[in-house]
């Protein structure tokens, strides 16, 4: 293993800056131009939500907007979680073949200098799980990995001194989450250094620790630098097209089900909707319409899966239908895009057709 | 997707989103293997984190949580994880789908 480490300690505490200037190291360690680094840092009020998870779900999202806490999304998977200058992160990039570990035993390694650091400040603390470090039943850190090519990061949280009053607000998880678990909310699972000591401490003081702790486990020298020119030049452009916008942060609220309705003479005639990632996923024309071909009318909606609303929409125009069902059903179905609007983005990718 | 495209097998790759240099040399090998199978084949890009522009075929769908970028499938089959795939590997997986297709 490479035994000179760089260490960063860039000062960046806005949530975004710090995930675009994250990915940039990843990015540049993989191309070889950047040499294995151990970055800590603290942000600003802010929630980190998994790559996997939609932050319309897990995050009060107006309440975040309300108080100043950004919400960003992260590269690796896992649960969404509150930080605050209360809590340091760390992560590790280096090149994957430099340890010989699984991914997976990568997790407990890297929990050592946490454990050791809380054993340092006199608390007891254990791995637990997959990639967590637990005080009794609570947890104190957590951990998540990403690869890209050669180039490996693992990060990790460990709480020292955290504001649990606005973590509590900021989170909203589904009650699924907490079935079966003695604790029954986000605040009563974890816990923090300075909970555990009774006091505060200085998370500066910790960082300290943990890097001589990191050291000494790993045999490494770690050398302060600075974040490079391009790494900086990389990160702007990350910053830019992905971590400061909402589409990517807050994503599309792309898992979702609509229902819209209308009374015409016929009756009453009503949409129910599901979409996801911005088409239709289910659709149900439902409704008290008395009309000889009823049944051709709702087995129409069977044909939007896969569509977007618009493209639904002019579906209607070769159907055959009364006149005033394609009138309704036309409102409905722009009623439900303008909802879809207020839900956010379209897919994004690209595809090639070899075939054209 | 048409019914057109249903039929036809399905080349996919997960890059970095944005993609890298690297990414964009597995997209190219990805593009030259789907070139030389003109009407047999079609390729679907996916960008680790964004929403899936079209349902994944189950195998890939099995890699979908793995932290590991690139990755390439044939017919939901892997073919490379982590690192740009062979173009030879690429293309003797097509023509194994297309065998066993026939």
């Amino acid at each position: 293993m490479s035994r000179r480490w760089r260490l960063l300690r860039d000062g960046i505490t806005d949530a975004h800056a710090h995930f675009a200037v994250e990915e940039a190291i990843l990015r540049m360690v993989g191309e070889g131009a950047s040499p294995p680094t151990l970055r800590l840092r603290q942000v600003q009020r802010a929630v980190f939500v998994g790559v996997f998870q939609n932050a319309w779900d897990e995050v009060n999202v107006d309440y975040c907007r309300e108080h100043g806490i950004k919400i960003v999304r992260r590269l690796s998977g896992g649960g969404a979680v509150y930080h605050d200058l209360g809590s340091f992160c760390y992560s590790a990039f280096f090149l994957r073949d430099m340890f010989p570990q699984s991914d997976e035993a990568l997790y407990p390694l890297f929990a050592r200098p946490i454990i050791q650091t809380c054993a340092d400040f006199g608390v007891t603390a254990r791995f637990h799980g997959r990639n967590d470090v637990l005080v009794g039943e609570r947890k104190i850190y957590g951990s998540a990995q990403i690869a890209l090519y050669d180039s490996f990061a693992h990060s990790g949280t460990f709480l020292v001194n955290m504001d649990f009053d606005t973590l509590a607000r900021a989170l909203t998880p589904p009650a699924s989450k907490f079935r079966g678990k003695t604790a029954q909310s986000v605040e009563e699972r974890v816990t923090s250094l300075a909970r555990e000591l009774g006091r505060d401490v200085p998370v500066d003081e910790v960082m300290g620790v943990f890097v001589r702790r990191f050291r000494d486990e790993f045999g490494v020298e770690l050398a302060p630098g600075e974040i490079a020119d391009e790494e900086q030049a990389l990160a702007q452009a990350l910053l830019q097209e992905k971590y400061a916008t909402d589409e990517w942060n807050l994503g599309p609220r792309h898992a979702y089900r609509t229902f819209v309705s209308t009374r015409i003479p016929e009756g009453t005639l009503a949409l129910s909707i599901r979409m996801e990632g911005g088409r239709v996923r289910e659709a149900d024309i439902q409704g008290d319409i008395l009309l000889p071909n009823k049944d051709a009318v709702m087995a129409l909606a069977s044909r939007w899966t896969g569509l977007s609303l618009s493209e639904a929409l002019a579906t209607l125009a070769e159907a055959s239908l009364p006149d005033a069902i394609r009138r309704a059903l036309g409102a409905l179905l722009a009623e439900a895009e303008r909802e879809d609007a207020k839900h956010g983005a379209t897919p994004i990718g690209q595809q090639y057709d070899a075939a054209r | 997707m048409s019914e057109h495209e249903d039929t036809l097998i399905r080349l996919e790759v997960e890059t970095a989103r944005p993609p890298t240099t690297r990414c964009k040399r597995v997209i190219a090998i990805m593009e030259e293997a789907a070139r030389r199978f003109p009407g047999k084949v079609r390729l679907v890009v996916y960008e680790w984190g964004a929403p899936w522009p079209e349902r994944p075929t189950p195998g890939f769908q099995a890699y979908g949580k793995d932290a590991r970028v690139p990755k390439s499938f044939v017919d939901g089959k892997l073919v490379d994880i982590g690192r740009e795939p062979l173009l030879a590997d690429v293309i003797a997986a097509i023509e194994e789908s297309l065998a066993q297709k026939d």
